[in-house]
C-alpha cells in the first residue's frame, strides 16, 4: 500500500483559504464569548481585533516561510532548517501533539454540541465515531477532504453572515450603546485577550499542509493573509452585533452565548441555526487538525524522529494513511476521556509555543541565509516578528496556571522521546532490561502481599485469586524479559 | 529460537500493559472499582498514573523485544537515526 513519491500539490487558493478558516473556527467561539464578555464588557470588540493583530503578527512569519519553504510540516520545517536537532524537534512535537489534543478537542465540543440537541447520546462514543469518519476521509485524498472542507465552510459562512446581516438589520437593539468599557480594567482586557485567543489559532494549518498546496510560492503567503484578514472580519462582525442586541452581563452564563443572540431576534429559528452553525465547525476543525497533525508526523517520520512507516503514502490516495491512523487512534483514547479543560489548555500552550519558534525561525533565516528565495517578505522587518515573540510570551503569561503545568509536562514528554529515538540501542536496551527487573520484583512483591493478607481489599477470594495469578504473570513475564534483553543485548556488535 | 521465544515473551508482555492500561482508565472512571480495590478519591490519580505508567512500559517493552528480533538476531535500527 505504500507509495514512494512524494505528495500531490492539489490543493488550491480557495480551498487553502477554507482551510485555514475553518481551522480556526471551531466550537470555542460559540462557547467561551460569555466569559470574555464578563471580563472585557464591550471592549470585548476591541479585543477581538487585540488577538487579530497579534495572530496576524506571526502569520506574516508564517507567510515568509511558507512560501520560501514550502515542505510539509510547516513550523517544525522551519525550525529545522533554521536551527535543527534538538530544536527542530520540540517545535514538531508540540505542533504535532497540540494538533492532536485540538482534534479531540473539537471532537468532543462537536458531540457536546450534538448532545444539547439530543440528550442521553454517549458523547465520547460520538466524539470518536467523527474522529473515525474524518480520517477516513483524509486518507481518501487531500482533494476530498479539501471539497468536503470547502462545502462544510459555505453552509458555515453563510449562516455567520445571516447572523450577521439579521443582527445589523433588527430593530430589537439593547438601550444601552456600545461604550468599549471593560467592567474588570485594563488587566481584565489582557485577560480576555489570552482567554478569546483560542479562537485564532488553528488557522496556521495551511502550513501544515503547505507541500500539498498549488504555486505555493504565491498561494500560501496570500491564504494566510486573507484567512487572518477574514477571521478579523468575522469576529468583531459577531462581537458588534453580540453587543447591539443584549448587553455584556447578559452573556455571563449562557452555555451558547451566540446561540443566545440568535435567540433574541430571530426565535426558535435562530437558536438551532447557530447550533447547527456550531457543530459544523467543529467538524471542519476536526477536519483541518487531523491533516495537520498528520503532515507533522509525516515530516518527522521524514527525518527519522517518528517511526520511517510514518512517510509511507497509500499507494491510490498519496496520503500519508500511518499518520492519519495512527493518529486517528490516538485522539480516539483521548476523546474517551471527555477531559475538555485539559485538552483546550494542552492546544493553546503547544500553539502559541509554535507561534514563538516560527518568529524565531525567521528572524534566524534572515540572518544565516539572506540569499534564500523569498517571494514574500514580512514588512518592517525585525519589528514584526520581535513584537510577535513578544504577544506570544504576554499570552503565555496570562494563561491559567495549570496550563503552564501541562505545558511543561508535555515538555518532559518530548524529552523522553526525543531520548527514545536518538539513544544507542545497546544503551536502550539495558534501560528496558533495568526497568523489567524491577517491575518484575514490584509485582513479585504485590503478588505476595494479596495472596498472604489481602492488603484490605472488599473483594471475594475468586477476585483476589485472579489479581495474583495476574501479578504472578507480569513478575514472570517481566523477568524473561529482563534476561532477553540483557541477553540480546550482549549479543550485539555496535 | 530466542527470536521466537522474544516474539511471545513481547506478545505478553504488550498484551499484559494493555490490560494494566485499561485498568488504568477503570481506576480513574468507574467507582465500583475504587471500592473494590479500596482507594481513596485522592489516591484516585496516583494509582490511575502508576497503573498507566507501567502499561505503557509493558507496551513499550513488549514491542522492543517483539519487533527488534529476526531469527535470533537484533536489527540495528536505532543506530540508523542519525539527524
Amino acid at each position: 500500500m505504500a507509495h514512494a513519491k512524494g505528495l500531490k500539490r492539489e490543493l488550491g487558493l480557495l480551498q487553502t483559504i477554507m482551510m485555514g478558516v475553518g481551522g480556526a473556527l471551531c466550537a470555542g467561539v460559540f462557547v467561551t464569548l460569555g466569559y470574555a464578555a464578563s471580563l472585557a464588557g464591550t471592549a470585548l470588540i476591541i479585543v477581538m481585533a487585540l488577538c487579530g493583530v497579534i495572530n496576524f503578527l506571526t502569520m506574516l512569519s508564517y507567510a515568509e516561510l511558507g512560501a520560501a519553504i514550502p515542505s510539509a510540516g510547516g513550523e517544525y520545517t522551519f525550525a529545522k532548517a533554521s536551527f535543527g536537532g534538538f530544536l527542530s524537534f520540540t517545535t514538531g512535537w508540540f505542533e504535532w501533539i497540540s494538533n492532536i489534543f485540538y482534534t479531540t478537542f473539537s471532537a468532543l465540543g462537536f458531540a457536546y454540541l450534538i448532545s444539547y440537541v439530543l440528550p442521553g447520546i454517549n458523547v465520547p462514543i460520538v466524539a470518536m465515531l467523527i474522529i473515525a469518519v474524518f480520517s477516513i476521509i483524509n486518507v481518501r485524498g487531500v482533494k476530498e477532504m479539501g471539497l468536503a472542507q470547502t462545502i462544510l465552510m459555505i453552509i458555515l459562512l453563510s449562516i455567520l453572515a445571516i447572523f450577521v446581516v439579521g443582527g445589523f438589520l433588527t430593530s430589537q437593539t439593547t438601550s444601552t450603546p456600545i461604550d468599549f468599557t471593560a467592567p474588570t480594567g485594563f488587566f481584565g482586557v489582557i485577560r480576555a485577550t489570552a482567554f478569546i485567543f483560542v479562537v485564532y489559532l488553528g488557522g496556521e494549518a495551511i502550513a501544515g499542509a503547505q507541500e500539498e498546496i498549488k504555486n505555493p510560492g504565491k498561494t500560501i503567503p496570500r491564504a494566510i493573509i486573507i484567512t487572518s484578514l477574514i477571521l478579523i472580519a468575522i469576529y468583531m462582525a459577531i462581537t458588534v452585533v453580540i453587543f447591539r442586541i443584549v448587553p455584556p452581563e447578559s452573556l455571563a452564563n449562557q452555555t451558547s452565548p451566540l446561540a443566545y443572540v440568535a435567540g433574541q431576534f430571530m426565535g426558535p429559528i435562530g437558536i438551532g441555526m447557530i447550533t447547527l452553525a456550531g457543530i459544523i465547525a467543529s467538524l471542519t476543525s476536526v477536519n483541518t487538525s487531523i491533516m495537520a497533525h498528520s503532515r507533522v508526523a509525516y515530516a518527522l517520520g521524514r527525518d527519522g524522529y517518528f517511526p520511517k512507516q510514518f512517510t509511507s503514502l497509500h499507494k491510490r490516495c498519496f496520503t500519508p494513511f500511518i499518520p492519519i491512523l495512527a493518529g486517528m487512534l490516538l485522539t480516539g483514547a483521548f476523546a474517551a476521556t471527555a477531559q475538555m479543560n485539559f485538552f483546550t489548555y494542552a492546544t493553546d500552550f503547544g500553539f502559541i509555543i509554535g507561534f514563538i519558534f516560527v518568529n524565531l525561525s525567521l528572524i534566524r533565516l534572515r540572518k544565516t541565509r539572506p540569499s534564500l528565495f523569498r517571494p514574500f517578505k514580512v514588512p518592517f522587518y525585525p519589528i514584526t516578528p520581535i513584537l510577535g515573540i513578544l504577544a506570544s510570551l504576554l499570552l503565555i503569561f496570562f494563561l491559567e496556571p495549570g496550563t503552564l503545568l501541562i505545558g511543561l509536562s508535555l515538555f518532559v514528554l518530548g524529552l523522553v522521546v526525543y531520548y527514545i529515538r536518538m539513544v544507542g540501542y545497546r544503551r536502550m536496551s539495558l534501560a528496558i532490561a533495568g526497568m523489567n527487573i524491577g517491575t518484575s520484583i514490584i509485582a513479585a512483591f504485590i503478588a505476595y502481599l494479596l495472596a498472604d493478607t489481602g492488603v484490605g481489599l472488599a473483594i471475594s477470594p475468586s477476585t483476589r485469586l485472579i489479581l495474583v495469578v495476574g501479578a504472578v504473570f507480569v513478575s514472570i513475564i517481566c523477568l524473561f524479559s529482563f534476561i532477553l534483553n540483557f541477553i540480546k543485548n550482549g549479543d550485539v556488535h555496535v | 529460537m530466542i527470536g521466537l521465544i522474544s516474539k511471545i515473551i513481547g506478545g505478553s508482555q504488550c498484551g499484559a500493559g494493555i490490560a494494566m492500561s485499561i485498568l488504568a482508565y477503570l481506576v480513574y472512571s468507574q467507582q465500583g472499582i475504587k471500592d473494590a480495590l479500596a482507594i481513596a478519591q485522592n489516591e484516585t490519580s496516583l494509582i490511575a498514573f502508576l497503573l498507566l505508567f507501567f502499561g505503557v512500559f509493558m507496551i513499550v517493552s513488549g514491542l522492543s523485544l517483539a519487533l527488534n528480533n529476526k531469527n535470533g538476531k537484533t536489527v540495528e535500527r536505532w543506530r540508523m537515526l542519525k539527524v
